[in-house]
């Protein structure tokens, strides 16, 4: 059976070595995935090094009771990325905030998402093109929850930004991509 | 009673009809529910298709450059460490020499001796005598020694912890 990530975090730091190793191989994909969404693939490998050298600093900050590992470790794979732009003169995560405080409490009813559209995709690589066009914060938010398979009150507490807005980044973050693929 | 028959059979008939066609917005409501799911569905399929994977190697890469941090760190700490120790036992050697000397200059060992050798008189002038030693006492140097033995038996423990922790890694 495989020991939760709470339980590999204690053993580490009691001084179980091979803890830390599990950890690694069992999040590096999705770091990995998530650091080529906002950095690209050059720069994936030394973002996703980065934040595990964070996770090895600060382990023995983690606190099990205010979030999960999961939630801990892209939180602080986003700060990575975010300093990385900052420092590169990009774009940021944060860009969004202003646009949140005009719609974040209006959510339109999801019924109104259901498109044939979708439902005839299979071009990944179609999607990553238009991945990459879509406003940051919006891209987190799909990633996170389609291929990190987060909940929308996970992304919430990663994001630092309330359930209704998460959900508010999703719904729209799905009809820019219906208006691409179209 | 055919007449109540009947009017059984046409209620019976009535209800069978409303369960096989529902209203045509309750159709329509789970329609647009199916698609909804479909939707959900193959979004969540073409995204996982579409997740970048990194080189194999990139796991035991970061393995392999969190032990190399590790051992750096634990190789500054131990040079720090030693030469902290040095440092503090060569000053509380200093320190020690000066306490001794100024004792002796302020008379502290005569006033210790005389505890020693005349008991009764100590007996009845103890608060005299201990006011007495006390300021015979060089305070400073003291002081001085003392936190020098502490910051010593410090970095003493430090060497001595990442020896230990060297020796349960290896």
């Amino acid at each position: 059976m495989e020991n939760s990530d709470e339980v590999l975090i204690n053993e580490y730091i009691t001084g179980e070595e091979k803890s830390l190793k599990i950890i690694i191989d069992r999040y590096t994909p999705s770091i990995y995935n998530f650091s080529v969404r906002f950095v690209g693939i050059e720069n994936a490998n030394d973002i996703t090094q980065d934040v595990f050298l964070k996770v090895w600093k600060n382990i023995k900050k983690f606190n099990s009771d205010k979030a999960s590992f999961k939630t801990w470790i892209f939180k602080i794979a986003r700060n990575t990325i975010t300093d990385y732009l900052r420092k590169k003169k990009s774009i940021h995560f944060s860009s969004l905030n202003t646009e949140e405080e005009i719609y974040g409490e209006n959510i339109p009813d999801e019924s109104m998402l259901q498109d044939e559209v979708f439902s005839k995709l299979e071009d990944t690589e179609l999607l990553n093109k238009i991945l990459d066009t879509i406003p940051v914060g919006y891209r987190e938010v799909l990633i996170l929850y389609y291929q990190e398979d987060m909940t929308f009150k996970e992304i919430g507490e990663m994001l630092g930004k309330p359930l209704n807005t998460v959900k508010s980044y999703h719904h729209r973050a799905l009809l820019l991509l219906r208006e691409e693929f179209v | 009673m055919w007449a109540r028959r009947s009017e059984v059979r046409a209620e019976r008939d009535k209800r069978r009809n409303f369960k096989q066609t529902p209203p045509a917005s309750d159709l329509h409501q789970n329609y647009k529910l199916i698609v909804y799911i479909n939707v959900e569905q193959n979004l969540q399929n073409l995204f996982k298709k579409a997740i970048y994977q990194p080189e194999s190697r990139l796991p035991g890469d970061i393995f392999s450059l969190i032990e190399l941090k590790k051992a750096k760190i634990t190789k500054i700490k131990k040079f720090g460490y030693l030469g902290l120790s040095i440092l503090s036992l060569s000053g509380s050697v200093f320190s020690i020499w000066g306490l001794i000397e100024q004792s002796t200059q302020l008379g502290f060992f005569k006033y210790l001796s005389l505890a020693f050798s005349d008991g009764g008189i100590i007996a009845t002038y103890w608060k005299e005598y201990t006011l007495s030693l006390v300021d015979s006492l060089p305070v400073a140097s003291l002081g001085m020694s003392l936190f020098l033995l502490f910051v010593l038996f410090i970095s003493i423990r430090g060497i001595s912890y990442q020896f230990k922790n060297k020796i349960l890694i290896a």
